[in-house]
Order: structure tokens, then C-alpha cells, then sequence
């Protein structure tokens, strides 16, 4: 369905102040410009207990190691699986965040 | 994880970007209801306590019964509270939504709520058990010896004040303190009745 870890060709940028990050690149099949934000968003829980006490979220690392990226470049092709929620092309590879 | 499966995961992440007021919004609503459930605990616990007061029960009794309640108010608020973070989750917990890192939440969290729905249902059986001790603890506790009543014993040797007990070969019993204390009864020369004893 697409190209697979792609090397580089593709920028990793902050994304915001909530410390997400944003990648953008050229889609390796279809030549489109795509990016696609990676923010941070609530999905649940650590436990009752400490939020009772005060503990948050534990601190945020930063990110490594290789993260999906599949082609948002706007553009309805050809072949596209039928199933894509995205505007693209259908393609994915991986991109390797920065150290 | 396959190739396709990756994709998956990282259109569900994508996907979960525009649902963010959704699921913050159900979380809020899960947690209020939540809310309200803990502080209906309190009165239902204190409906179940038994007999109306148990200042007047033996010790230990006295004691145990307030602290089997105290605890079980507790067990049953941690319980409903654990049951609710297993069932909404907690809004202030972010995650970065690519699709890696959204599959590694899933399966910790899969795993999370497993633990906590097994601790609530033990802390609501332990909970419940405490309250049904209290109850029949309440009811079958021996009650205290009642006292008699507080006198000044004034004779011709003296002034006490104790509790008023009997009277035994010619003498009043009165109990001052942890010892019982003889009065000639010829030798008293007043008894009054009073509240408590001066130390």
C-alpha cells in the first residue's frame, strides 16, 4: 500500500505549546505535500487515587523511534483503499523522530 | 504490529483529534455522576448504623462500631471512585495521538482498568461486610453497666464524692475513682446528689 521507513525527505517541528509535534514532507507515492499534527490529546486515565492526591500525568518525554505517517496531501487518488478516513493518496511509511 | 495495523492505529489517533470535546465532555459527565454517588454513600452508610446511639454500648464496642463505619465509608468511596477512573478515565492525562504511542496507551490502559475493576469490587465487598459488622455489632453489643448516681458523702471523717452503690452492714458503698470506699452510715452527717466530682 506504500513505501516503507522513509530515511529522510521529512520535518519533524514542534507543534504548538502543548509540546505536540508536527511532520511534513513530500508523500513518496504520490509526489503530494502532506503534514500531519501529532498533538497531545486526552484519551484517559492513570488512576483515581492520584489525581485525589495531587499527582498529575506523569512529565511528558519527549518522543523517540518511529511514528506512522500516512499521506494527508489533500488529494482524493485513484486506488485509494475505501476504508482511508484521510484525504490522501492511501500510502503510509514511518518517519524516525528526532533525538 | 503489521504494516496495516499501524496505518489503523495511526488513522484512530488522527481520528481522536477531532473528538476531544467529546471525550473530555462524557469523561465530565461520567465523573459527576461519580461525584454524586460518593456523597450519597455517606448518608447510606450513617442510615444502616443500627440502634440510634452506641455512646451507651460496652466497650470495645463503643469504639469498634464508629470505626467499622468510619472504614467502610471509606472502602466504599474508594471503591466507587476506583470504578469510576476505570470506567472514564481522567481528562488531565495526555497522550501524543500518532499511532504508536496510542496503541501503547490502549494496551497499558486495557491493563489498568483490569486491576481497578477487580480492587473496586474487593473494597465494595470489604466495604459492605464492615457495615453489616457495625449494624449486628451495634445490636448485640453488650450495653454498659449504667452507674449510680454521683453523691457528696459528707461524715465524720471526711467529705467524698463517688458513685452511690449500695449499702452493706451498716455502711454506704460509694465507689470514688476505681476504689469502693466504706461510710459508717451513723457517722454521715449530709448526701447530696451532684453532677460530676470535682478532681
Amino acid at each position: 500500500m506504500g513505501p516503507g521507513p522513509q530515511a529522510s525527505g521529512f520535518t519533524v517541528t514542534g507543534n504548538g505549546a502543548d509540546g505536540g509535534l508536527e511532520v511534513s514532507g513530500t508523500c513518496p507515492a504520490c509526489h503530494g505535500w502532506t503534514v500531519t499534527p501529532w498533538p497531545y490529546g486526552a484519551v484517559g486515565s492513570k488512576g483515581v487515587l492520584g489525581s485525589l492526591l495531587g499527582r498529575g500525568a506523569p512529565a511528558q518525554e519527549k518522543p523517540t523511534g518511529r511514528r506512522t505517517v500516512y499521506c494527508e496531501c489533500g488529494h482524493l487518488h485513484p486506488n485509494r483503499p475505501e476504508t482511508a478516513w484521510d484525504y490522501g493518496c492511501g500510502a503510509f511509511w514511518t518517519v524516525e523522530l528526532p533525538a | 504490529m503489521s504494516r496495516l495495523d499501524a496505518w489503523r492505529w495511526a488513522q484512530k489517533a488522527q481520528r481522536l483529534q477531532y473528538e476531544q470535546l467529546e471525550i473530555t465532555r462524557k469523561q465530565a459527565e461520567s465523573w459527576r455522576t461519580g461525584l454524586t454517588g460518593v456523597t450519597t454513600l455517606l448518608a447510606a452508610v450513617l442510615v444502616v448504623k443500627g440502634r440510634d446511639g452506641v455512646g451507651d454500648l460496652a466497650l470495645p464496642y463503643r469504639w469498634l462500631v464508629p470505626v467499622l463505619l468510619a472504614a467502610a465509608l471509606a472502602m466504599l468511596v474508594q471503591a466507587t471512585l476506583t470504578a469510576v477512573g476505570a470506567a472514564s478515565g481522567r481528562p488531565s492525562d495526555r497522550t501524543l495521538l500518532t499511532g504508536e504511542d496510542l496503541r501503547d496507551w490502549t494496551r497499558g490502559e486495557v491493563a489498568r482498568i483490569e486491576r481497578a475493576v477487580t480492587r473496586a469490587r474487593r473494597l465494595t465487598v470489604g466495604g459492605v461486610a464492615a457495615v453489616a459488622v457495625a449494624v449486628v455489632a451495634s445490636w448485640l453489643a453488650p450495653v454498659a453497666a449504667a452507674k449510680g448516681p454521683l453523691v457528696v458523702v459528707e461524715s465524720a471523717g471526711g467529705r467524698l464524692c463517688g458513685a452511690l452503690l449500695d449499702t452493706s452492714g451498716g455502711s454506704l458503698i460509694v465507689k470514688v475513682g476505681d476504689n469502693h470506699q466504706l461510710v459508717r452510715l451513723a457517722d454521715v452527717t449530709r448526701i447530696r446528689s451532684v453532677t460530676a466530682c470535682s478532681r
